[in-house]
C-alpha cells in the first residue's frame, strides 16, 4: 500500500468513526475534529464555525473552560459523560461530552450520542412513576378497606356482646312476681279487693309475655345483625384479596351458600330485567372445597350473562326464567345447572367452545367465560355451556368435585 | 463558473467529469438518495478521500458523516426543489475548515448536488 493509500485509510477511519473526536488546547481551540464532531456540533455553532470548542459549548457545558483550564495533572480524565442536548429532526439529539488531557497543552474531547439511552431512561422513568401511582392507589385503597373493616369489626364485637347480655334483667324478676302473688291471693285480695287482684295479675301477666315477644325479637335482629356484618368482613376480605392480586386460601363451603351468595350480588339486575329466579338444591350435598373468591365470581359471571342474554332481541319469552339446580350427579361431584329462557345461540352440535377472545354475546370480550372455564379448571371440574339454537334458551353446567384437591391456579 | 451563479444547475447537468474537474470549487452530484456518482477533484483533493474510494457510496453516512443531520442531509431529504446556502465546517483531513455549502435540486430530479468551497477562497 503506498503512503496516500494508507493516508486515504486512515483518514476514512477517522471520518467514519462512530464517536466524536477533537483535539483541542487548553483555551478550547480545535485543532483536528472528525465528522461526526462536526455533525454533532454544528447545529450548537451560532456563527456557523466551530474554531472554540468552550464557545460553542457555552451553553450547553458552560463550566467546561473552568474545568480544563483548573485542571492540574499532565494527564487524566477532566470530564466524564457530561450530557447535553442539542436541536435535532424530529426530535433533539442527546450527546455525553468526556474530555481527556493527553499532555501539555493536548485535550482530547470524546462525543458519544446517547440519544436512545436517555429516551430509554425516561420510558423506564414513566413506567416506574405509573407503579408508583398504581401501588399509591393499592396503598390508599388497602388503607380505606382495612379502617372500615376496623370500624366494622367494631360494629361486630358490639354486637356480639349486645347478644350475650340479657335484654332485660327486669324480665326475669317480673316472671318470678306472677307465681309469687299468686301464692298470696288472700293478702292481695284484702289489700286491694278482688276484682282490682284479678287486673294486677293480668296486667303483670301481659306485660311478662309483651316483654318476652320484645326479647325475642330483639334477640332474632341481634342475630340478623350479626349475620349481615360477617358477610360485610367476607366481602371485604374478598376485596383486599382482589387489591393484592391474590386469591383466598381454599375453604370449606356448602354449594347452596355458594349459589345464594352469587343471587344475592346479581339480584338487582336479575330483578330489574323481570327474570323469575328459581332454585332447587340438594339439601344432602356435602361441603365442597374451594377458592370461594374465585368460585363466587364463575357463578356471578354466569348470572350476568344470563341476565344479558334477555337484553338481546332474539329474546321474545312471555315468562322471563331461570332455574338454577344444585345437584349430585356423582357420589364425588356436584353440578350447578343453570337454565335460561333467553336468546340461546347457534353452533354446530349445540356445545359453545369456550376459548378466549370468543363470546356468545353481541358486545362480549370473550374473556368472561374462558375465565370462568380456566377458575373451575383450576378446581378440577369442567365448565360447559350449550344451546338448541337461537330463541331456544341456554344451559349452563358446572362441575366441580364434592372434595377438590388444591390444583394449579388460573389467572382470570 | 462560481458556486453562486444562478444557471450553475444547467451547466453542472451538461458538465461531464473532465468539466466537474475544472471547476474551482467542490462538486458532488448524487442519487436522491444520497449514492455518490460524481466527486470532482477540488473537493478529492481537500478531503483525501479518492473518487473511485466514494463512488457508490452514501455521501451522508459513509463519506462524509458531519453533513448527516438537519443542516444538511434533512434539507436533502425534503420533497420537492432546493436551492439553499450555508456555511459549515468540514473537517478535511481532520481539520475544521469553514465552507460555504450550497445544496442543489431541481423539481422532480434524480439528481441532485452538493457544492462546496473553502470560506477563503469566496469571492
Amino acid at each position: 500500500m503506498t503512503d496516500d493509500g494508507e493516508i486515504e485509510r486512515l483518514l476514512r477511519f477517522l471520518y467514519l468513526c462512530p464517536v466524536g473526536l477533537a483535539d483541542h488546547a487548553a483555551n478550547g481551540d480545535v485543532r483536528m475534529m472528525n465528522a461526526l464532531a462536526v455533525q454533532m456540533l454544528m447545529p450548537l455553532a451560532s456563527d456557523g464555525h466551530i474554531d472554540n470548542l468552550f464557545t460553542v459549548l457555552a451553553e450547553s457545558v458552560p463550566d467546561l473552560s473552568t474545568l480544563v483550564q483548573g485542571y492540574g495533572p499532565p494527564f487524566g480524565t477532566i470530564v466524564q459523560d457530561r450530557q447535553f442536548s442539542v436541536r435535532g429532526e424530529p426530535e433533539p439529539r442527546h450527546y455525553a461530552l468526556s474530555i481527556l488531557r493527553i499532555g501539555g497543552d493536548t485535550f482530547m474531547a470524546t462525543l458519544s450520542d446517547v440519544t436512545q439511552a436517555v429516551l430509554n431512561e425516561e420510558i423506564a422513568r414513566t413506567a416506574l412513576r405509573a407503579q408508583a401511582v398504581q401501588e399509591g392507589r393499592v396503598e390508599i385503597l388497602t388503607g380505606i378497606l382495612h379502617d372500615i373493616g376496623n370500624g366494622i369489626t367494631g360494629m361486630g364485637t358490639r354486637t356480639a356482646i349486645l347478644g350475650a347480655a340479657p335484654p332485660w334483667e327486669e324480665l326475669p324478676q317480673l316472671e318470678k312476681l306472677g307465681p309469687f302473688l299468686r301464692q298470696q291471693p288472700a293478702a292481695l285480695e284484702a289489700g286491694l279487693g278482688v276484682d282490682r287482684a284479678a287486673a294486677l295479675l293480668s296486667f303483670v301477666d301481659a306485660v311478662v309475655i309483651r316483654l318476652q315477644q320484645r326479647a325475642a325479637e330483639w334477640r332474632e335482629t341481634v342475630a340478623l345483625f350479626s349475620k349481615s356484618i360477617l358477610h360485610v368482613q367476607e366481602i371485604l376480605n374478598i376485596q383486599r384479596q382482589f387489591i393484592q392480586g391474590g386469591t383466598l386460601p381454599r375453604g370449606v363451603l356448602l354449594p347452596g351458600e355458594l349459589l345464594e351468595d352469587a343471587l344475592a350480588i346479581q339480584r338487582g339486575s336479575l330483578h330489574k330485567r323481570g327474570i323469575e329466579v328459581t332454585t332447587e338444591v340438594d339439601p344432602d350435598l356435602g361441603p365442597l372445597e374451594v377458592d370461594r373468591t374465585r368460585l363466587i365470581q364463575v357463578l356471578v359471571n354466569v348470572l350476568r350473562n344470563v341476565a344479558e342474554a334477555f337484553d338481546v332481541n332474539g329474546s321474545k319469552a312471555d315468562r322471563r326464567t331461570l332455574h338454577v339446580v344444585v345437584r349430585r350427579i356423582r357420589p364425588d361431584h356436584l353440578e350447578f345447572v343453570f337454565a335460561d329462557n333467553a336468546c340461546g345461540f347457534d353452533v354446530p352440535g349445540g356445545v359453545f367452545a369456550i376459548t378466549r377472545g370468543k363470546t356468545t354475546k353481541q358486545t362480549g370480550s370473550g374473556l368472561g367465560l374462558s375465565t370462568c372455564a380456566q377458575i373451575v379448571a383450576s378446581h378440577h371440574g369442567t365448565f360447559t355451556l350449550r344451546s338448541a339454537g337461537r330463541g331456544q334458551g341456554a344451559t349452563c353446567s358446572v362441575v366441580l368435585p364434592v372434595s377438590s384437591s388444591p390444583g394449579d391456579e388460573a389467572s382470570p | 463558473m462560481t458556486i453562486d451563479g444562478s444557471v450553475l444547475l444547467d451547466y453542472l447537468e451538461k458538465a461531464g467529469a473532465a468539466a466537474l474537474d475544472a471547476t474551482d470549487f467542490g462538486v458532488i452530484r448524487m442519487r436522491t438518495d444520497g449514492t455518490v456518482i460524481a466527486y470532482n477533484a477540488y473537493e478529492s483533493r481537500l478531503s483525501g478521500l479518492s473518487k473511485t474510494s466514494v463512488m457508490e457510496k452514501c455521501f451522508f453516512t459513509e463519506v462524509a458523516p458531519c453533513t448527516n443531520n438537519f443542516m444538511v442531509a434533512e434539507q436533502f431529504n425534503r420533497p420537492g426543489a432546493l436551492d439553499a446556502e450555508l456555511d459549515y465546517v468540514f473537517t478535511y483531513r481532520m481539520k475544521p475548515t469553514k465552507v460555504r455549502l450550497r445544496l442543489l435540486r431541481r423539481l422532480n430530479a434524480a439528481e441532485q448536488y452538493l457544492l462546496t468551497i473553502k470560506l477563503d477562497f469566496v469571492p
